[in-house]
């Protein structure tokens, strides 16, 4: 019983003597003082605080020193900083200490006690490429689809003396970030400037962006971002940038039209191109023929029966296409009209005047025939048909020319001769019957034709650019006497074959 | 590069492989030109003269960093040897063009040539030093080549830019002796190293400057 009194007796007195020998022990340790700590330098654009931790907790108030030196320097000894000699703070600013900034320091923090200094452990620092740079003054103005960034770099905090002074060049970078913070664009660039604009472009319009702006130094990596800024860019859609480019293309295409007009002035440019005269259409397949224009065009012609002095033998033909096809025989001929319409008389041709006494149909069957022709004119075939005059035929010339005229002739009758009744002749005899008639005629007819014939005959000969030869020349037959027949049916009219 | 010529034969032989139809013709010209715009560009990369500074900006970074590396903290027992060496804070501002170029290169020599000497005392990172000294003769053979290769006639100096030429010398030269009066110490060498990374920051300075005002390169 007494040996179990005694234990825990004894027990308690172990846990009295252990408690009060703990405390003792514990008691020196609260009269050690540390010296300060955790020295740390926050700098920023060349503002330098250093700070740091007592070493140990007092209650009673404790003075630091604050000491440094310049490295490369000529100093040999501590410096004081005069602001932060036996300060109660735990921070020093040592801006003003730190002047040649691209020489390294060296600090120290010492705890000022009776005894004496503890002096804590050193830091060492180089502003130049420690000190952080940042972060810039950034203003954002809003533009259709782009950003108009601003930028102002901070101020060092160094005498008469700027961040670009000091290390030259800075590069910046610009973070554009959507609002929503899906996208990020990061623009790099680099400054000599204290005060730059950048434009960012290819943004969506009406979309909210945030935009932040660090800048650093190439020796100097150190830098604070500024804090975001957001704005919404514009919107595209404006009247005045459509008017823009819808004036430039108008301007333009008037200077295109202008050009051309001036052009076709010119003469460089033909519009409508002339058409192709209908006679040198034919020209080139006709030797002895005439074109018919107007199916319609009657005219009348002087033959002459009695001259044969290198006149034209006129003759009027039939256009007898309701006849037969063209190879009945039947050639009908387009008499030539020694006249050279000047509308036409380009090229001195002339025009073939299409005698047409009693149809309107066309003459292409004709001029076909007459193609196939030889080149002989000497002989003219004639389609005659019989008519129930007498054989004595008169043929007025016309006297106008203009073949693509409608132009109805004096005189338009038109007589059929048959070949059989004709008689041909020297020209030195004169009919007698027929003399004065003709000669009257003929006079009738020679005032007509004297203009026409002359131009005519200088004129025929001459050969032009697509005639191949002189159209009609004149004719001086030699006729043989057919054989007069009083056959006036026009189906037994006979056929002459070249 | 070789890797790129190798691709080049390749994109093109598959082309030959498939049907040659115009359109295959077309992509196969195409290929060949962008081909051929690689190989030219790497040529020229591999001895860019034009991007010469960026280039040496970025060796300097390294430098620094590397000195920084190589040694702890400044000890305190050499605070007695600190010294002033009297950086020319002027030099290189005045240069012309070419004198420039070869200005930078004669002091990147120097430096090397300091860091060449008995580092047996110095404890510090055999590595970092290694790679330092590298860096350096890097930076040198490119500079030398790039001045060779653009065969620029070297203009006389003027009275200011012999002055400061003078003072950097001088400059070495201190360096130099100071070393061998501490008979290549601890301390002597841990101040050396702090003196080198200054030179080389002012080095720097100065280069963008010359950059800036198209100067230098």
């Amino acid at each position: 019983m007494m040996a179990v009194l005694i234990g825990p007796l004894s027990f308690c007195q172990l846990v009295y003597l252990s408690i009060l020998t703990t405390t003792l022990f514990s008691l020196p340790e609260a009269s050690v003082i540390n010296p300060p700590q955790k020295l740390t330098i926050d700098s920023q654009n060349f503002q330098h605080i250093l700070s740091w931790e007592p070493g140990s907790n007092t209650t009673m108030p404790t003075y630091y020193n604050v000491k440094y030196i310049g490295l490369s320097g000529s100093e040999k000894e501590w410096k004081m900083a005069k602001e932060c000699s036996n300060t109660t703070h735990l921070f020093c600013n040592l801006t003003k200490e730190y002047e040649e900034y691209t020489s390294t320091y060296i600090a120290m923090v010492q705890r000022v006690t009776e005894h004496g200094e503890l002096n804590s452990s050193i830091l060492e620092f180089s502003p130049y490429r420690s000190t952080y740079l940042g972060p810039p003054a950034v203003n954002l103005t809003a533009c259709p689809a782009c950003i108009n960034v601003t930028v102002k770099l901070p101020a060092a905090y160094l005498k008469e003396s700027s961040l670009i002074a000091i290390y030259q060049k800075l590069d910046y970078t610009i973070t554009v970030e959507s609002f929503d913070r899906k996208e990020k664009i990061p623009i790099k660039n680099e400054t000599s400037e204290e005060s730059f604009t950048y434009v960012v472009g290819s943004l969506r319009s009406n979309t909210n962006y945030c935009v932040s702006v660090a800048v650093a130094a190439s020796l100097n990596l150190h830098s604070i971002p500024s804090a975001l800024k957001c704005i919404i860019t514009r919107s595209n859609i404006q009247a005045g940038y459509g008017i823009i480019p819808i004036l430039n293309g108008g301007l333009v295409s008037l200077i295109i039209g202008i050009f051309l007009l001036g052009l076709y002035k010119g003469g460089f440019i033909c519009l409508k191109s002339k058409p192709w005269p209908k006679v040198l259409e034919t020209t080139n397949k006709l030797h002895c023929s005439v074109h018919e224009p107007d199916p319609e065009n009657v005219c009348s012609v002087q033959v002459m029966y009695k001259e044969v002095k290198k006149k034209e033998w006129e003759y009027c033909y039939d256009d007898d296409s309701e006849s037969d096809s063209e190879n009945s025989g039947e050639y009908t001929r387009h008499v030539i009209l020694g006249r050279v319409p000047s509308s036409h008389a380009k090229s001195n041709t002339f025009v073939h005047q299409t005698i047409d006494c009693t149809s309107a149909e066309s003459s292409s069957q004709a001029t076909e025939l007459l193609n196939s022709d030889t080149e002989n004119s000497e002989e003219h075939q004639s389609v005659i048909r019989e008519n129930e005059s007498t054989s004595r035929v008169f043929f007025h010339p016309s006297s106008e020319v203009n073949s693509s005229s409608t132009s109805e002739l004096s005189n338009s009758a038109c007589f059929n001769i048959n070949l059989n009744t004709v008689m041909l002749g020297d020209p030195d005899k004169t009919w007698d019957d027929s003399a004065t008639l003709i000669s009257h005629q003929k006079d009738a007819v020679d005032l007509q034709d004297s203009s026409a014939s002359d131009a005519l005959e200088s004129k025929f000969f001459t050969n032009t650019v697509d005639v191949k030869k002189p159209v009609c020349h004149n004719i001086s037959h030699e006729w043989q006497k057919p054989s007069v027949s009083d056959e006036s049916d026009a189906s037994d009219s006979e056929y002459i074959r070249r | 590069m070789h890797l790129y010529y190798n691709l080049c034969n390749l994109l093109t032989s598959i082309k030959k492989e498939s049907r040659k139809t115009k359109e295959d013709l077309m992509i196969t010209m195409c290929l060949l030109h962008i081909c051929l715009v690689m190989l030219f560009s790497i040529e020229i990369s591999s001895l860019d003269c034009t991007m010469l500074h960026f280039q040496q900006n970025k060796m300097n970074m390294e430098s620094l960093e590397l000195l920084s590396k190589m040694g702890g903290q400044f000890p305190l027992q050499c605070l007695n040897e600190n010294r002033n060496f009297r950086l020319p804070q002027k030099f290189l501002k005045l240069r012309q063009k070419e004198n420039a170029k070869v200005e930078i290169q004669e002091i990147l020599q120097l430096i090397f040539y300091i860091f060449t000497k008995n580092l047996t005392l110095a404890a510090w990172d055999g590595r970092s030093l290694e790679r330092f000294q590298n860096g350096l003769n890097q930076q040198i053979e490119h500079l030398e080549a790039c001045l060779t290769e653009k065969m620029e006639k070297k203009q006389p100096y003027s009275r200011s830019e012999e002055i400061i030429r003078l003072k950097l010398k001088k400059y070495f030269q201190k360096i130099d002796n100071f070393l061998k009066d501490k008979q290549y110490s601890l301390c002597s060498w841990e101040i050396i190293r702090l003196e080198m990374r200054r030179c080389l920051q002012y080095k720097h300075f100065d280069l963008r400057i010359g950059i800036r005002k198209k100067y230098i390169f």
